[in-house]
């Protein structure tokens, strides 16, 4: 088995942009989130549009990726898992641009007793993001990483599910009205929601890597 | 004995413990509503427990399966059917665990009038679950069999439909609070999807069955 799938390739370089991009995104959406729940509302604009911004850069380099992977013969037996990876990576990206997005139009109102809680499922969700972006990296250059890269990812999904689930009960014990608390449950519900990507992305990527070495 | 992997009984037995996990799933998914129902949330927790502790071991099960799947001698055309059929069945079960988690979690006010109707549609949607198991292990031991299960899960599958509406509808016209009728409507939705996905899954399987035939 060929372990570095990109080595001289004219694919090197262009899929490991595109993942950084993925990893630059997390930090401005954490970034987004702490600005807003602290108040500081050009700093949270700013980074808003700088996360629109990549996005559409990360669009146009999945563009370059996949003609770069049709066009390369000595990556066909691989190609439809890597496009698939690649892809799937992409809603993740796009998931946190929408969240962040969300916040900006619905501006909810966060509880003060709740900002340090969201601000660290912003936390838990990018470090999952993050190990995501190392277990496709691994893929492409150390296979045999890549079981242990994606058991990383399901603990990091672990936590912040509980810590999700977590800053509910909080708010559906509370003294709010109702709808307060649905609009609170619905950005905790799309914080994690990232998370579920991640490792949808990362069942992918096991069955891709079982497949490198069958 | 599956007749699609004659060397392969310890992919068979895999395949029946994960299959065997959903169905114990689904009993804990009913019981569990019908705790909260009557007023046992001790009860549920004691439900959310058992059905948390079988999607953890569903999801391992799913990882070994698709391993095997890879690694081990089988009928390739059908190796793609088989995984897409655990994903989703798994996705079943992981419905079922969020549906009972979200109960634990937001302590819907639901009203005394509507209890039994909500306990019928965790009954349907779990008897839905329950065909599309018997439905999936016909796909494997008997052919002739699938059709008769599948049409099943479809009849349980309208019944939750009907009787989720009935649900809404008389949500919708009691003298309460709009959030409050917001809120019974999102878990007889969530209760009543479970059925919708087990359809799905049947779909699924209609097809990988037609496919066999060829």
């Amino acid at each position: 088995m060929k372990l570095d799938l990109l080595k001289n390739t004219d694919l090197e370089g262009d899929i490991d942009i595109y993942l950084d991009m993925i990893i630059r995104g997390g930090l401005l959406f954490c970034q987004g989130v702490k600005f807003y729940l602290e108040g500081r509302e050009d700093e949270f604009n700013t980074r808003l549009d700088i996360l629109a911004k990549l996005e559409n850069k990360a669009d146009a380099q999945l563009n370059i990726v996949e003609g770069k992977l049709f066009n390369n013969e000595g990556m066909r037996e691989w190609r439809g898992d890597i496009l698939g990876l690649i892809e799937n990576s992409d809603e993740v990206l796009d998931r946190m641009n929408q969240t962040l997005k969300q916040f900006s139009v619905e501006m909810p109102a966060i509880l003060p007793e709740l900002t340090g809680s969201y601000q660290g499922l912003c936390q838990d969700a990018i470090s999952t993001v993050e190990a995501m972006v190392a277990a496709i990296r691994a893929y492409f250059r150390k296979p045999n990483l890549v079981r242990g890269k994606i058991e990383e990812v399901i603990e990091l999904r672990k936590t912040t599910v509980r810590a999700a689930d977590w800053i509910k009960r909080k708010v559906f014990r509370s003294d709010i009205d109702l709808d307060h608390k649905f609009h609170l449950r619905y950005f905790a519900h799309h914080i994690e929601e990232i998370v579920w990507q991640a490792e949808r992305v990362c069942d992918r990527l096991a069955i891709a890597t079982i497949k490198r070495y069958s | 004995m599956f007749l699609i992997f004659k060397k392969t009984k310890s992919l068979e037995n895999q395949i029946e413990e994960f299959l065997a996990t959903v169905e114990k799933g689904a009993l804990s998914f009913q019981a569990g509503i019908k705790c909260y129902l009557s007023g046992g949330e001790e009860k549920l927790n004691v439900c959310l427990e058992e059905i948390s502790a079988l999607e953890g071991k569903a999801d391992d099960l799913r990882r070994e399966i698709e391993t095997s799947l890879y690694t081990e001698t089988l009928i390739p055309e059908s190796r793609g059917d088989v995984l897409g059929l655990i994903e989703s069945t798994d996705h079943v079960l992981n419905l079922m665990e969020e549906t009972l988690q979200q109960f634990s979690v937001e302590i819907p006010e639901i009203a005394e009038e509507l209890h039994g109707l909500y306990i019928e549609l965790g009954n349907i949607s779990a008897a839905a679950v329950t065909a599309m198991v018997k439905a999936i292990r016909s796909y494997f031991r008997d052919l002739q069999e699938v059709r008769d299960n599948i049409n099943k899960v479809i009849f349980y599958e309208k019944e939750a439909d009907r009787l989720a509406d009935r649900i809404k509808r008389r949500a919708f016209r009691m003298e309460l609070k709009l959030c409050n009728k917001i809120h019974m409507r999102y878990f007889a939705y969530h209760i009543e999807y479970i059925s919708d996905m087990a359809e799905n899954v049947c779909d699924r399987l209609a097809i990988a069955t037609i496919k066999r035939y060829m």
